[in-house]
């Protein structure tokens, strides 16, 4: 028994030791690379921008007033910064923000001058979504607006901002909330919208309404600016709504993906087109594999960008006509873009 | 009469014995628990007296008291409670029962919460190996080791039957009833069985702040869905083979529902998540000697399932679960060979299979991982000269499968050799002042988690850390007279551990896709401080224990990144301490208790706003051991938490204020 042991351990050990090599060189880890575009809307020539602007962990893009803004992730655990380019790719600034910055949003506001809210998105679970405030100009931010204003936190991870009239909304996902910011005095009110719909995502703004679009059931709530109160919900059905903008008369809402009920993944494909007037889902158009980002171009047109299934589904870009339903897929599979003046700033997923 | 736990150093605890001998003392020489000031690794014990007075019930209870370590607690009975040892992350610490690994292959790290104390002889903390050569070559992989020892019966004359039954109730509805019955089958074979449940509805109340500045909004909140209960049973069987053998078996099962508060979301309650676990292992270990030979033996089979539900889960149907489950087949041989006085070998061998699926079929659910370890250590030993050194090889081998995918997909094998070095020396012979030393290499192959549930990468590499200890221990004994004595035992011990290629979840390019990276590096320099010490007078008895820790780990990823470079690492704090005193009248017991943690930062980036304030966390006890009939009846009272400081250890999730706890145990 004994020197059964004593010989199986050898020759175990035999094996170990024998079978050890030195390691091998790593590889060098995948570099995250990003090539920003200028997509001409009518066009769809694609130009290069931004060569020289050496950021390689984008989280956002928005184009306004003659000015390119990009946000980025500081890893994930640590503030992004905001990046301000003129049209011609010189940088203008740098501003430290909070927790993952993912929207410079820019507001009027009498006696403010040329100012934009940062909105940090924050953590899951950690209740860091922030608002900062930046000079378009200098690039002078503070950070920390709402909660210095307010005397409480924005909440658990916020999504997006629309700045409309005089007010900023935000959609703060897991404390089911859209803040109503007073961009004057940034004092906010929160509208809970939990027994509406749960998780709000993204949000438009159209004819003295808010559009939010909300997870859980997946559905688009209705706010009236003047009153502040959720005045109706559509239905969507199954899939994770995500971006909504609005174009010729209708809301157009991208669905994502959904998990079932063991954590599997399915994706639609589609955008669901809703009538702003009866506020019902009117039909789809079938787009590309799990969209996300919709943007709209023009009077009649939108921009939606799908991420497809991070397996044998790509992404892409399309141009989505709402009149007559036709789609138009552009070369570039941007992750992330804006709208400005015509064309589509954006940067594209290298998966 | 239950002090001896506080020290052992093995010179102290056999003049202690004499005068205060009992048989629970002498079977806790006879199990060998660790010399804490001769070891080259720093190691700390708590016996079960320790325990006891401490009003311990779970394993994380007493490992918060020790030195180096931090401890990530979710906050409640309930919380997972994870231990990282200096710096190094909690997949470096193993935890073993009886000197065997529990193994956790899908995540890494064990919840300490979930392992409940009553038949433990003794728990101890290795930071670097243990000594003693007949160990695992699991035990010799670690970068530090928690050992539960499970307790030996003894049996006073011709008694063949103990029991010890006793009953803990606490705060929010906390019971935890425990029966001990060990049983003499003859004079070379013995049993035990320990059953223990507990349960409480974890619903405490806690103030809410709305910001990082306590003068703004808050409101007062109660923890929901917090509740818990567990049932372990843990049957042993101790066979003396001869006078140079034994074998010990042990049957483990915990069987357990957890429901998962989460972290407090601003605005919003969930509060629809829960677990139900089971965890079952049987092992058997077979030691002996024989003239210049030792060896060990053991086997262990292993089970865990795990059941994850969401009952409100954002999709169609409002519902999701999950459900994990891992086997482990492992069998370890180790063998010591003494030619010549002062001098040792050993080899350990280790081979494991390890499986794991899932139901989650989008992922690779079947994942099979076969290793080898392979240890040859060596070691030289005279009085006061103590000298190790060990090469370790670990290979691994492993096959993912993807539900109705054909074919599989491998990650790279991992082979690597790590050394090990150590010394101890005591410098002049009538100073019982011992310097010590040791430099070790720790090679962790990342876990299932890490391989599959993100991003599959085939070519992640281990991550590997470099240890590096140099400390001193001193201890003093007095004793003046029958009646009274003093002991001091002070142990100071400075690290450098650095980590490369440390794990980091990142996204790739997208939100929705992460994956691995070895890209982090960090460096912890640190300096650990321990200083026992008790009076004993003729009926009264001070015991006093002192811990400091400084840990300056920083991140040293990336030399261009100024906000995160050379910051401190997330929940680590820099300063941190703590303070037990227990002290024994002949009518009751009174026992303090306080822990300092100084600030840390919840983020890589050490800004205002990611700063988590300091706190301290201070609890009082009062017990008396009463004779009655039959047997020795023991009542406790604790207060807990006794100022009721609000704070978190984790961020979001916050911890009990103000609480109580009430204990009997009776033994007869």
């Amino acid at each position: 028994m004994k020197r059964t042991l004593y010989i199986l351990m050898i020759v175990s050990t035999f094996v170990a030791f024998t079978s050890c090599k030195p390691e091998e060189e790593p590889e060098p880890d995948p570099i995250r690379n990003s090539l920003y575009w200028k997509i001409d809307g009518t066009t769809c020539d694609a130009t290069p921008i931004l060569a020289d602007c050496g950021i390689a962990n984008p989280y956002s893009i928005n184009v306004f007033d003659n000015h390119i803004y990009i946000t980025t992730d500081g890893g994930y655990s640590s503030n992004g910064d905001v990046f301000c380019f003129n049209m011609s790719g010189t940088r203008q600034w740098k501003a430290e923000a909070g927790m993952l910055p993912s929207k410079v949003e820019p507001y009027e506001n009498a006696g403010t001058g040329n100012m934009a809210y940062v909105l940090n998105e924050g953590m899951w679970g950690n209740n860091d979504a922030s608002l900062s405030k930046v000079n378009r100009a200098q690039g002078n931010i503070s950070n920390k607006v709402f909660s210095n204003a307010n005397h409480r936190s924005l909440g658990d991870v916020a999504q997006d901002i629309v700045a409309y009239g005089s007010k900023a909304y935000v959609a703060v996902t897991f404390s089911n909330s859209v803040e109503v910011i007073n961009t004057g005095n940034d004092l906010s009110t929160r509208i809970d919208v939990s027994s509406s719909a749960k998780n709000p995502r993204r949000i438009a703004a159209h004819g003295g309404k808010i559009y939010v679009t909300c997870y859980d059931p997946c559905s688009v709530v209705r706010i009236d600016t003047a009153t502040l109160t959720v005045e109706a919900v559509c239905r969507l059905g199954g899939y994770h709504p995500e971006g909504i903008a609005v174009a010729g008369g209708k809301l157009v809402v991208a669905s994502s993906h959904i998990s079932d009920e063991h954590s599997n993944y399915t994706y639609d494909d589609k955008v669901y087109i809703v009538d702003i007037a009866s506020f019902e889902v009117q039909n789809t158009i079938t787009v590309g594999t799990n969209p996300v980002v919709v943007k709209a171009l023009d009077a009649n047109k939108v921009v939606v960008g799908y991420v497809g299934d991070y397996g044998q589904k790509p992404a892409g870009t399309a141009i989505v006509d709402v009149t007559d339903g036709s789609v138009r897929q552009l070369d570039k599979a941007l992750y992330n873009f804006d709208i400005y003046e015509g064309s589509i700033y954006g940067y594209e997923s290298i998966y | 009469m239950l002090f001896v736990g506080l020290f052992l150093p093995e010179a102290l605890f056999s003049q202690d014995t004499v005068r205060r001998t009992t048989l629970d003392e002498i079977s806790i020489t006879e199990q060998g628990a660790p010399a804490t000031l001769r070891t080259q690794a720093p190691t700390q014990v708590a016996t079960i007296e320790k325990i006891e007075q401490s009003g311990a019930i779970q394993l994380s209870d007493v490992v918060r008291q020790m030195a180096g370590v931090t401890l990530k607690d979710y906050g409640g009975v309930g919380g997972m409670k994870t231990v990282s040892a200096r710096g190094l992350g909690s997949q470096f610490s193993t935890l073993t029962i009886d000197g065997v690994a529990v193994n956790d292959a899908q995540n890494g790290q064990i919840d300490l919460g979930r392992y409940s104390l009553g038949n433990t002889a003794y728990v101890s903390l290795s930071q670097g190996q243990p000594d003693n050569l007949l160990q695992s070559a699991r035990t010799y992989a670690a970068g530090s080791v928690l050992n539960m020892e499970t307790q030996v019966p003894h049996f006073f004359l011709a008694e063949r039957t103990n029991f010890k039954v006793g009953l803990d109730a606490g705060s929010f509805a906390l019971w935890s009833p425990s029966v001990l019955w060990e049983q003499k089958l003859s004079d070379k074979i013995s049993l035990s069985l320990w059953v223990n449940h507990l349960r409480t509805d974890g619903d405490y109340p806690f103030v809410l702040y709305y910001t990082g500045n306590r003068d703004d909004s808050s409101s007062h909140e109660r923890r929901t869905n917090s509740q818990m209960h567990s049932t372990t049973a843990d049957a042993n069987l101790f066979y003396s083979i001869s006078s140079r053998q034994t074998l010990t078996a042990k049957v483990h099962m915990m069987s357990g529902f957890h429901a998962l508060p989460g972290p407090v979301q601003h605005y919003a309650e969930k509060g629809s998540e829960f677990t139900r676990e089971t965890l079952a292992f049987a092992q058997v270990r077979w030691r002996g000697v024989a003239n210049n030979w030792q060896w060990q033996v053991i086997g262990k089979y292993q089970y865990n399932y795990d059941f994850y539900e969401d009952t409100a889960f954002a999709n169609v149907s409002h519902y999701l679960s999950n459900q994990y489950r891992q086997h482990e087949s492992y069998l370890s041989g180790a063998a010591v060979w003494n030619p010549v006085e002062k001098l040792s070998f050993s080899l350990s061998t280790d081979a494991a299979l390890n499986s794991f699926s899932s139901d989650i079929t989008s992922n690779y659910n079947r994942v099979t991982r076969g290793s080898l370890q392979a240890v040859a250590a060596a070691q030289f030993k005279t009085k006061r000269i103590v000298a190790n050194a060990n090469v370790l090889a670990t290979v691994t081998h492993e096959v993912a499968t993807k539900y109705e995918v054909e074919g599989s997909e491998r990650p790279a094998d991992y082979r690597r050799l790590s050394p090990y070095a150590g010394i101890t020396v005591q410098p002049f012979a009538n100073i019982p002042l011992r310097a010590r030393y040791f430099f070790k290499e720790t090679y962790r192959v990342p876990n299932f988690s890490e391989m599959y549930f993100f991003a599959f990468v085939k070519n992640l590499r281990p991550e590997r850390a470099e240890q590096h200890n140099l400390g001193l221990t001193w201890n003093h004994y007095v004793e003046r007279g029958e009646e009274s004595s003093t002991q001091i035992a002070v142990t100071a011990d400075a690290y450098l551990n650095t980590i490369t290629d440390k794990l980091v979840a990142q996204p790739a390019q997208n939100m929705f896709l992460w994956q691995m990276y070895n890209m982090g590096k960090v460096r912890v320099t640190g300096l650990d401080f321990k200083a026992d010490a008790m009076w004993q007078w003729l009926r009264a008895a001070l015991t006093l224990s002192v811990t400091y820790t400084y840990q300056r780990a920083v991140n040293r990823t990336d030399p261009d990144n100024e906000r995160t470079y050379n910051n401190q690492i997330p929940y680590t704090p820099r300063h941190s301490g703590g303070m037990q005193i227990y002290f024994e009248m002949p009518w009751v017991n009174v026992g303090y208790t306080a822990m300092f943690v100084g600030e840390r930062y919840c983020k890589e980036q050490n800004a205002p706003e990611y700063r988590m304030p300091p706190y301290a966390d201070q609890g009082i006890s009062v017990d008396r051991l009463f004779d009655v009939k039959l047997g020795t009846l023991r009542l406790k009272a604790q207060v807990l938490n006794l100022f009721d400081v609000q704070y978190e250890v984790v961020r979001s999730y916050p911890m009990m204020g103000r609480n109580y706890r009430f204990g009997a145990v009776f033994e007869f």
